[in-house]
């Protein structure tokens, strides 16, 4: 009989969220809340979220590039999303420019209304500049240079002297003007944004990479984009055998892969059978099933279950993972062997 | 249970399937669980949130009302019924329900079945394995659903007399009385106690979880809430002790309606060989509903759909009003027995089946014969009036 680990809830915390929140909502015990104050379209599909936490954030933890989670309920069901800070951690309200490609992201731009509360997180991720000062380039793509501003306007600020270069594809550049502003303060930064179209897109390569920036190898590179684009990048960088240099951060929403080859999944408790090709939260889904989940990219913790035998592949890490009776989250694990979890 | 058990002790009203209905049967269960699980939703999500909501303002209002106007009996008396209702609701329909998991898909981490714990004695986790995993699991089998008499009363011709059956009757009553306690304890096994295979040392090792919530529960509803009260100390203490009470009386009532009533079968263990359709056939024989209007299943957190309950234990409670006439109808078509009667007639089987169980089986068939007899002799004295007439 496990006995360590329990430990009954005293007070129980909703209960007396419930109450504050009577009063007001963004009053609770120990969750984050904040308040939206306002939402402006900023570019193709994209727009500019605002909001006010409460006491319970903690704006001394933000680190420039960092993501905050966002909870909203949609039609009853909590989504959770990360969303990177365009805001740099010394404002007072934050910040986030959101694309509108998901069901949260969707919500947020056409549904949430000006005064509405929702709860977040703190802010989080390891995607930062390094602490030791180098020359640095970005490159980004669409809606991935949204933590990448606040991490340039971090490289250029005190008595900055090592170059900033940024590589920045898109087809409606947002933060144009203020990056543009920015390059015309300091020196020592490089803009190029390079505009391109659905009939003609540009992709980055080795030819590029040397044009526009022919002493990478010597710079901390940091690149958020699409797969397509991380994987360029990554190629190269290894390649040239530079990848401890490169630092990524992806954003883009789980999927199956219909290339994957199919592989048996048995959710034990509830007795249910399906085949999973890639993502197993996805594969889940398509299945019909509804395990919980979060945040969908590996961080929070809540689609964690406990994998009873098979193995499976960390999407993240690309880590293998053969053992039986491991914790595992499905949002970042994809079946490799048929897979028993204990749902 | 060393005995062999004589095969007319599992009589049954449901007609044997054949294999190929056996697997029709299940696919058309698996066919109505699908259609629901499919088109859960915002419905579902309001029902829970509402009755959540319900939970919370019936326990300010009666707590207050305890602690500002105990003194004035009618208040005291108000006060009192509210706050069992408050945690009738918050057992059943709320702690229960989502303690399966059936919510889980809300994505809330305040509604989720890992870590929800329920006002009452029983731990959250003690409670998923005795109730959600053994008892679901093994529904009604002999030797393995500890729910079946919980171990001090006896339920089916089955289960071998002991002197201390006789007081069945009694026993039920004490159990209702003290239900919480008996819902904590039993994860700790204590009749083992009694059997020797286990010292009350080993129970105190195991009681850790139980000492904390039992001080938490009791702390809350003896200690704070009176003390907080002031010169109310006394009403609020009562209060919450009759409220305690009104909630074991009713959830235990409910609990036995489910599995305990007059056609609910018990089952020789063949676990090893049963396919999910033999598990859902179990589940439907070995429980028991009871009808009546919105409030009776709201009251009992629609355990009052018991059968549909243990078919789809994770399926939001909500939605087995709607399922029940479904899987009635498919019962009826594979002539199979469908439990169901209104409370009071469950209820009442319930202390008739407890009752007859009290008595050796010897007796209980001596009796059953006089009582023939004396029916078949009065129908004769009936018939022959009637011709004479």
């Amino acid at each position: 009989m496990m006995q360590a680990s329990y430990r009954p809830h005293w007070i129980r915390e909703d209960f007396v969220d419930y109450v504050l929140g009577q009063v007001n909502p963004m009053w609770t015990w120990q969750r984050v809340m904040a308040r939206v104050e306002a939402i402006e379209p900023i570019a193709d599909d994209m727009i500019k979220l605002t909001l006010s936490a409460n006491k319970h954030f903690n704006p001394a933890l933000i680190q420039a590039g960092q993501f905050v989670m966002l909870t909203v309920r949609i039609d009853g069901i909590q989504h959770q999303r990360a969303y990177s800070l365009v805001s740099s951690p010394d404002s007072k309200t934050l910040v986030f420019g959101i694309k509108k490609q998901g069901r949260v992201s969707r919500y947020l731009a056409d549904r949430a209304q000006l005064g509405d509360v929702i709860e977040i997180s703190q802010a989080a991720g390891e995607f930062t500049l390094n602490e030791a000062p180098a020359a640095k380039l970005f490159v980004s793509a669409g809606s991935g240079i949204t933590p990448i501003v606040p991490m340039i306007k971090q490289a250029l600020s005190g008595h900055n002297t090592d170059a900033v270069t940024l590589i920045y594809y898109s087809r409606d550049p947002a933060f144009r003007t203020e990056l543009e502003s920015l390059a015309e303060q300091y020196p020592l930064f490089t803009l190029h944004i390079i505009v391109d179209s659905v009939e003609k897109p540009a992709f980055f390569d080795t030819e590029t990479l040397d044009r526009l920036c022919p002493d990478a190898e010597k710079r901390d590179t940091y690149v958020c984009a699409a797969p397509a684009l991380m994987k360029a990048t990554r190629l190269i960088w290894a390649e040239r055998d530079w990848s401890e240099k490169l630092k990524q951060e992806s954003f883009l929403p789980i999927t199956i892969d219909e290339n994957a080859t199919a592989v048996a999944v048995t959710f034990r408790r509830s007795q249910r059978d399906f085949e999973a090709k890639g993502n197993l939260l996805a594969s889940a889904e398509a299945a019909g099933l509804k395990p919980a989940f979060g945040c969908r990219m590996g961080i929070c913790n809540t689609c964690v279950c406990t994998k009873v035998s098979g193995t499976v592949r960390n999407l993240a890490t690309g880590e293998l993972n053969d053992q039986n009776n491991v914790q595992i989250k499905l949002c970042v694990s994809e079946a490799v062997s048929p897979v028993q979890i204990d749902l | 249970m060393n005995m062999s058990i004589p095969a007319y002790v599992f009589q049954s009203k449901s007609r044997v399937l054949s294999e190929t209905e056996k697997a029709e049967f299940g696919q058309r269960v698996d066919a109505i669980r699908e259609t629901v699980m499919q088109n859960l939703g915002k419905a579902d999500a309001d029902h829970v949130y509402k009755v959540r909501n319900f939970v919370r303002r019936t326990e300010i209002a009666s707590r207050a009302m305890l602690m500002f106007g105990g003194w004035i009996p009618p208040i005291w008396l108000v006060a009192t019924g509210m706050l069992g209702v408050s945690k009738i609701v918050e057992n059943m329909e709320l702690g229960h329900n989502v303690m399966h998991g059936q919510y889980d898909w809300l994505n809330d981490p305040s509604l989720s079945g890992a870590t929800y714990d329920w006002d009452t004695i029983c731990t959250g986790k003690d409670w998923k394995y005795t109730h959600n995993y053994v008892h679901h699991t093994y529904t009604n089998v002999l030797g393995r659903d500890h729910d079946i008499g919980y171990g001090v009363m006896r339920m089916t011709r089955a289960q071998e007399w002991e002197p201390r059956f006789l007081l069945n009757v009694p026993m039920a009553m004490v159990l209702s009385t003290g239900f919480e306690w008996l819902l904590s304890l039993q994860r700790l096994e204590l009749e083992k106690v009694l059997s020797g295979d286990k010292t009350l040392r080993d129970v105190y090792a195991q009681s850790g979880n139980w000492r904390k919530k039992a001080l938490r529960q009791f702390g809350k509803d003896y200690v704070f809430f009176p003390l907080l009260a002031g010169p109310m100390f006394l009403p609020v203490l009562a209060g919450n002790a009759v409220a305690n009470l009104i909630r074991n009386f009713w959830s235990s009532a409910v609990i036995y309606c489910g599995h305990f009533t007059e056609d609910a079968e018990m089952f020789e263990d063949n676990i090893e060989n049963e396919t999910r359709a033999d598990w859902y056939l179990r589940q439907i024989k070995g429980s028991s509903n009871f009808t009546g209007g919105k409030v009776i299943h709201f009251m009992s957190g629609n355990l009052s759909h018991q059968i549909e309950h243990h078919l789809f234990p994770d399926m939001p409670a909500n939605r087995y009003r709607d399922v029940a006439p479904q899987i009635q109808a498919l019962c009826e078509e594979y002539g199979q027995h469908y439990n169901k009667a209104s409370f009071a007639k469950q209820f009442g089987s319930v202390w008739v089946r407890l009752a007859v169980h009290s008595l050796p089986n010897n007796v209980i068939d001596q009796i059953g014969h006089s009582t023939n007899s004396i029916k078949q002799r009065f129908s004769r004295i009936f018939s022959r009036q009637a011709k004479a007439i």
